[in-house]
């Protein structure tokens, strides 16, 4: 199994941990942001979309977007929950976790500096809020902040502790402290994390270690 | 009986793909518009679990993120599939279609109007093409030529519609012309979206007009 994505933990990371955890061998293939211009243009049949991550399975198939790979390798390898409520909790998860993500991502990429504070301080102050909200009334609700659904692992705790464990608990990133701020305001979250910390400390602590 | 609610905003959007399962499935559903005016009632409520729409309301209970909504509808009423392949292949579809609306929504958006007239022309084309081409690879790949997966409809084929008929085949949609100068290129989905609209006939002519 090979899957290919840029240095740094970004999108692939819940895929790499995933398969850490589930003691799957794989390579982990990283693209230079200078090869990529090249690579996307070849058209290469390993890019469907033109866009990365991708894992390339045993068989030869190839398998892009992110949320989908998750789910197909939770499936194969236990970490989707078989209840139908329990996994809608975990699919609306994902979802909620792209939505979080985007305009944080943007601001990523906003080239004007004045634009980018504008777009960070917003969600700052407004999306991550309200995400963490939500997401602290669902542990509130199932009365126990040991997993995000149910009592097992599953793919929306992969997603959900490499996206803190890279922007709320990561040294190398300049806007970690200002968020760990926020996110330590929510006491069933912190906990969660603290939880996820000890399972995946020996990943946690021998990955690359990367600013995203 | 279950009873079945879809609330969201008059337009198509993201509730579209939900009110064409319920419709293909024959299900009686209530269909809730909100205005600007009715809407912070909405979200005063505490059923908007991330402060947006489309929720579904079933039976009094609340989804929200409509992907993992069609998920969970699509498991209960046979439009998804068990093979885990073909499962991913329904998920990474529903993934890339958000990608598609995600670029247009960013170049559309963008306020700068050279930019903004830059990245719609990128988007014009390449990614709409990318989108296209895609399309067409998988449909030549699967085994029924007229559905995205496998040989029944599943939700990848509903959302792909929902798609179809509020974008590029959609009457009073602004940039329909710009859409179909692109699709036109692509005779093989062209012929695909045109049967899906055979499937939801009786649902597209019974819908109000909307130019999203």
């Amino acid at each position: 199994m090979k899957l290919v994505y840029f240095d740094v933990y970004g999108r692939a990371e819940p895929i790499r941990m995933l398969l850490n955890h589930a003691k799957v061998e794989f390579e982990d293939f990283r693209i230079g942001f200078a090869e990529w211009p090249a690579l996307k243009a070849g058209d290469n049949p390993v890019l469907e979309f033109e866009q990365v991550p991708v894992l390339v399975l045993d068989n030869g198939k190839v398998l892009s977007q992110t949320k989908a790979i998750m789910r197909y390798l939770g499936l194969q390898y236990g970490y989707l929950p078989t209840d139908a409520y329990e996994a809608y909790l975990v699919d609306s998860y994902l979802d909620a976790f792209n939505d979080l993500m985007h305009p944080f991502a943007l601001a990523r990429w906003e080239k004007d500096e004045e634009k980018k504070k504008e777009i960070l301080a917003n969600w700052l102050a407004n999306t991550f809020p309200k995400f963490l909200t939500a997401f602290e009334k669902r542990l509130e609700s199932q009365g126990h902040s040991k997993f995000l659904v149910g009592e097992k692992l599953t793919i929306a705790d992969f997603s959900f502790s490499s996206l803190i464990s890279v922007i709320v608990y990561n040294e190398l990133s300049e806007t970690s402290a200002t968020l760990r701020e926020t996110y330590e305001t929510f006491p069933r979250l912190k906990e969660y994390a603290h939880n996820m910390k000890e399972i995946f400390n020996d990943y946690l602590e021998s990955r690359p270690k990367r600013p995203m | 009986m279950s009873s079945y609610k879809v609330h969201y905003f008059p337009g198509y959007g993201k509730a579209e793909p939900i009110r064409m399962l319920l419709a293909h499935a024959k299900i009686e559903f209530e269909d809730v518009h909100y205005t600007p005016e009715t809407l912070p009632a909405a979200k005063a409520s505490g059923n908007l679990e991330f402060g947006q729409m489309p929720v579904l309301e079933k039976d009094g209970k609340f989804y929200s993120q409509s992907q993992a909504i069609l998920r969970f509808l699509g498991k209960e009423l046979g439009y998804y599939p068990e093979d885990t392949y073909h499962g991913y292949l329904v998920d990474s579809t529903l993934d890339f279609i958000n990608d598609l609306t995600n670029a247009r929504f960013k170049a559309n958006n963008h306020p700068e109007p050279e930019t903004k007239k830059q990245l719609l022309a990128d988007f014009y084309e390449k990614v709409l093409s990318n989108f296209f081409l895609a399309i067409q690879k998988r449909l030549e790949a699967n085994s029924s030529p007229d559905k995205i997966v496998g040989d029944k409809v599943t939700i990848a084929d509903i959302a792909l519609a929902a798609i179809a008929y509020s974008f590029f085949l959609n009457e009073n949609n602004l940039s329909k012309t710009e859409y179909q100068e692109v699709l036109n290129k692509f005779p093989k989905v062209l012929d695909y979206f045109n049967g899906l609209g055979e499937l939801l006939k009786e649902y597209l002519a019974a819908r109000a007009p909307s130019p999203w």
